[in-house]
């Protein structure tokens, strides 16, 4: 059982070590150079329609990129450097629970994501001109499936740094964040291929800008489904690979 | 550490299921949309915002297609957004068509693409600029000189010189493997295919129509495709082959004309009986499905389904035999 009042803190410490290591300082960089991107071109005028959408997609799929990277990375450090500087070792000689630092750990990588995914998509939405029509519930459906997606990201990124390296993981890790899709289409015959989590499925910043209705209720909840199962899947198995660490 | 077997099972069952959920839905499968409608991608691209990006684009599809275009033309740069790639299956297998019909493509008013004939893709490309500009409209001076001397660069004046297309064939692979809704990717990567074999153009446009059974256009590239076969076994010695090919080339050819016309009278504007997002390209090859399906049905000897053709189509205008 896991128990939320020794979660907290630990997603907490997380957030802060984020503060401390500036990780913050360079999200707040690469929203204000999209934010110039954004507020450059509407300064020089759109010629068309057209160019006002593709911005729009452009600033939509950065924000997307950007909180998707960063969650990788935050998930994907966690262990291996709290392990190489030994800093893990005071945390677990509380009275917590290795699977609470775990949860704690995930929250504050998923909180940090989804703050980033946040601003950078306000932001987007804001400045972006929009000269064609856009259907806000598809939009709707965009930003709430983004929520799964950085939690599966931020669950498969710890799963992969308790298993491997953290070069390889993240590579692995970054692999199946970004190109998922793509490898999905191309070894679609391989079935370990098709094992993947596939988190471009949740992304539906193109289907927005293209103008187009919102996903049917069942397919949203199909999606959501299957990205729950990813989640806990990625979840259960790192906190079994972390449980059984020796350390 | 020893993780039971049947944990991990359980575990690789979860995943199996999550992926089927997840295969159930693919959120990029629609009709139409901005990304992919060409007179949009055309706007963007000649967009000052696109200049400044690069070869930076919506989608990694028109990124490549903007590679086939470079390898094409031997790696000489040409401005975005002026492809010379044909834009329709009817601009890329413009020949078979007007054999059928029996007179010249340009009578109906349009000008090809590629087709057959690469002095037709010169000359539709003629004059295009280049990215790197010619000396005379170069401000740079020495620095321009040295572009012109270290890159691929070619005197826009002077004819173009295309490659045989084989190297093209692995971008439209890719492109429609990262976007299996790019149909503009089937019909050029069909097109190209078939210079190397029909049978294997044949499949990759079976593909693209097996992820887009709504897109008109490639059900008549495969009609064009099946029409080209049907000449060639007509020149064999087993003739019924070649008429089941010819009544498939029709079928394909009348199916696209049904979806194609259904499509652009969505599209028509009640009020001012115009046609919106409905490209020239699409419209030619509306007419080339059309005009198809009565001639191949004239030559099968089926009247009374030619008639019934030219009725059908009739809202199209003159341009029909």
């Amino acid at each position: 059982m896991i128990r939320l009042a020794h979660v907290i803190p630990v997603a907490r410490a997380a957030l802060l070590d984020l503060v401390r290591r500036r990780d913050v300082a360079v999200a707040g960089i690469f929203t204000a150079a999209l934010l110039a991107l954004l507020a450059g071109a509407r300064a020089v005028g759109l010629e068309n329609p057209a160019t006002g959408t593709l911005l729009l997609n452009l600033g939509l799929t950065l924000a997307v990129g950007a909180a998707h990277l960063m969650t990788l990375l935050l998930g994907a450090r966690q262990f291996p450097e709290e392990l190489e500087n030994r800093t893990l070792y005071p945390l677990l000689a509380r009275p917590v629970r290795r699977a609470e630092v775990l949860a704690g750990k995930w929250i504050a990588c998923v909180l940090a994501g989804t703050g980033l995914y946040a601003v950078l998509t306000l932001a987007v939405l804001a400045l972006a001109p929009r000269l064609e029509f856009y259907d806000h519930r598809t939009g709707f459906q965009m930003v709430a499936l983004q929520i799964p997606a950085l939690m599966t990201v931020a669950a498969w990124a710890m799963l992969l740094s308790l298993l491997l390296p953290k070069g390889p993981a993240v590579l692995i890790a970054g692999v199946m964040t970004f190109a998922s899709g793509a490898l999905l289409r191309l070894a679609a015959a391989f079935w370990l291929v098709r094992l993947l989590p596939d988190v471009s499925k949740l992304d539906l910043a193109l289907r927005y800008t293209d103008g187009i209705g919102p996903l049917p209720v069942s397919d949203v909840i199909l999606l959501a489904g299957g990205a729950a199962i990813w989640i806990l899947l990625g979840l259960a198995a790192a906190a079994q690979l972390f449980a059984g660490k020796r350390l | 550490m020893r993780i039971p077997a049947a944990k991990i099972l359980l575990w690789l069952s979860g995943l199996a299921v999550a992926g089927w959920l997840a295969a159930q839905v693919d959120p990029g499968r629609y009709e139409g949309g901005r990304a992919r409608d060409e007179q949009e991608r055309a706007q963007r691209n000649r967009s000052a915002l696109a200049v400044m990006l690069g070869e930076f684009r919506t989608s990694a599809s028109d990124v490549m297609f903007i590679k086939t275009e470079r390898y094409m033309h031997g790696g000489v740069a040409f401005r975005q957004g002026q492809r010379t790639a044909a834009q329709g299956a009817e601009d890329l297998y413009a020949t078979e068509e007007e054999e059928m019909a029996g007179h010249d493509g340009e009578e109906h008013g349009h000008s090809h693409g590629h087709g057959d004939d690469e002095h037709g893709a010169a000359c539709a490309s003629h004059g295009m600029p280049t990215v790197i500009p010619p000396a005379e409209k170069d401000f740079r001076g020495w620095v321009g000189d040295l572009y012109r001397a270290v890159k691929p660069w070619r005197d826009s004046s002077k004819p173009h010189i295309h490659t045989d297309g084989r190297e093209l064939l692995p971008w439209f692979r890719l492109m429609t493997l990262s976007d299996p809704g790019y149909i503009q990717g089937y019909l050029a990567g069909g097109f190209w295919l078939q210079k190397q074999g029909s049978a294997m153009a044949l499949d990759f446009i079976e593909e693209g129509l097996r992820k887009n059974p709504e897109a008109f256009q490639l059900h008549l590239s495969r009609g064009l495709l099946r029409l080209r076969q049907a000449r060639d076994a007509e020149a064999g010695p087993v003739e019924e082959s070649a008429r089941v090919l010819f009544v498939e080339a029709r079928d394909d050819c009348l199916r696209a004309a049904e979806l194609g016309l259904s499509q652009r009278l969505a599209k028509v504007d009640e009020e001012s009986g115009t046609v919106e997002d409905w490209s020239k390209y699409q419209e030619n090859d509306l007419l080339a499905a059309c005009r198809l399906a009565i001639i191949l049905s004239e030559r099968l000897g089926e009247v009374q389904t030619a008639a019934r053709c030219r009725e059908r189509f009739a809202a199209l205008g003159p341009h029909l035999p």
